[in-house]
């Protein structure tokens, strides 16, 4: 962040905020944001809204953007919307929707503690005996998400809540392959597999759409935040459960099905805890063949950034070639689940 | 007009000096660009190897000839890559009107694992031998 622009920043904070003074002391540019560029700002602040506030975050779009993404305002009202229902998610603090003062819209969040680093948190053995209450607390975390139902006017750039989710998404990702200048049979045939397999429609919650490790935040192996909401949606909550578990999103350490960090029965226990009753777990196998293809697909449209010339990278570049590993986990997931139906 | 070393000995040595004395020295973000990279070389060593021998794409059109008939794929083109897509793309139209619903874990899922399998032999082999993901997992 260019000097002058950390001045205007640093003046706009402080008037917002009513805060007497305010300096930003220290700023350093967060990794692993290909869609999203997160600044650690270090501040000093008297009065106001942040009074003694040291390290919050700041959130804006980096270069390019994902068409079906939100944008920050929409980001910082879902946000908002979880911390008030109870969860553990970064503290929304304020939000500049004009893009008048750094060029773009931001917002800035308090930051938290602990590593959001798959690498470590699926392979840490210091983190071994805390994986029982780390899936358990993961999946409080989700009951309490989805216990945010529709109406929400503060959500309504949402739209309404689908009539069948798991529809709505095959309808989505048959456009996105569409979309693409190849075929690839081996997602079409997931999809066609989805299409004839599909549960009954549930009620709709407020789903995240991409709550996996990687995307929360833990310190001393407890969940300190939930990260990444631009894809939040009304969706079935169980969207949500087979993102987590889908083998795609454990990280190589298969044994560990919920998200490669715990097991299953704990995150289903926390869940059921604080839902008061559990999810169809039985329809679990569908939505994890639903999410190797959406997370397939996605890897085939971010290739597609790259291939045609609308932004060159070599992440997104591998990324598009990494789809085909998703394709076997489709099509020995589908075996499997109809092994399973067969033997009964 | 080409002179030695050719283009696939070319890459091999650049990665292989990246790897050995570029790679070790590289820590966080650096590490994962350099990964990267690493992957991105030794794919292109894999698919420069694959158009030598001509087999890869052989065995997924044998895969299809099993399903549609040497004749139908042999109609699909002169180019083998070309025959590939025209294949590949009949298939998923087939799939989508509901052709093997009745038998969607039957022969036609054979042809997709071969031609998974053929990809990832390219991709990542790592991913057919052990389930490991390759580089980029993103954070």
């Amino acid at each position: 962040m260019q000097a002058e622009t950390r001045a205007a920043l640093a003046e706009w904070l402080q008037t917002e905020t009513g805060a007497d003074r305010l300096e930003i002391t220290g700023q350093k540019l967060l990794s692993g944001g290909a869609i999203q560029e997160n600044w650690l700002l270090e501040l000093d602040v008297s009065g106001g809204r942040l009074d003694g506030a040291e390290r919050v975050v700041l959130r804006t779009d980096a270069a390019s953007g994902v068409d079906e993404s939100h944008g920050r305002p929409e980001e910082f009202r879902l946000l908002s919307a979880g911390f008030e229902a109870g969860m553990t998610v970064p503290e929304p603090l304020i939000l500049e929707a004009e893009g008048a003062v750094i060029g773009k819209p931001f917002y800035v969040m308090r930051a938290a503690a602990g590593t959001a680093n798959p690498r470590i948190l699926t392979r840490d053995e210091k983190i071994d005996p805390l994986r029982g209450e780390l899936a358990r607390q993961i999946g409080r975390e989700m009951a309490t998400l989805h216990a945010i139902r529709a109406p929400r006017p503060d959500l309504d750039f949402l739209g309404r809540p689908p009539s069948d989710a798991a529809a709505q998404r095959i309808a989505e990702l048959y456009g996105f392959l569409d979309s693409l200048p190849k075929a690839y049979p081996a997602l079409e045939w997931g999809l066609r597999w989805l299409e004839l397999n599909k549960p009954a429609a549930g009620p709709s919650a407020l789903c995240h759409r991409d709550f996996r490790t990687g995307n929360y935040m833990v310190a001393d192996g407890r969940l300190t935040a939930v990260l990444d909401w631009e894809f939040a949606g009304w969706s079935d909550p169980l969207e949500d459960i087979g993102w987590f578990c889908a083998r795609c999103w454990r990280f190589g350490v298969d044994d560990r099905e919920a998200g490669g960090v715990g097991a299953r029965a704990d995150l289903y226990a926390g869940y059921s805890e604080t839902a008061g009753a559990a999810l169809d777990w039985s329809q679990v196998p569908f939505w994890e063949v639903l999410a190797t293809v959406r997370w397939g697909t996605i890897a085939l449209l971010q290739g597609e950034r790259h291939n045609s010339g609308a932004e060159r990278s070599i992440e997104l570049a591998l990324t598009g070639r990494k789809a085909a590993e998703m394709e076997l986990d489709v099509l020995q997931q589908v075996a499997e689940i109809e092994r399973s139906k067969s033997d009964v | 007009m080409y002179e030695a070393p050719g283009r696939k000995a070319l890459i091999e040595t650049a990665l292989d000096s990246f790897q050995t004395e570029i790679l070790p020295e590289l820590a966080g973000d650096r590490k994962y660009l350099g990964l990267m990279i690493a992957s991105a070389l030794a794919m292109a060593v894999r698919e420069l190897e694959a158009d030598e021998d001509a087999d890869p794409v052989r065995r997924v059109l044998d895969a299809f000839a099993a399903l549609y008939g040497e004749d139908n794929v042999a109609r699909a083109g002169a180019d083998p890559e070309a025959q590939l897509d025209a294949l590949s793309r009949d298939l998923a139209r087939e799939l989508r009107e509901g052709v093997y619903d009745r038998d969607l874990t039957g022969s036609v899922q054979q042809v997709l694992t071969v031609l998974i399998e053929e990809k990832l032999k390219l991709s990542n082999p790592k991913f057919l031998a052990a389930r490991e993901y390759s580089q980029p997992t993103p954070n």
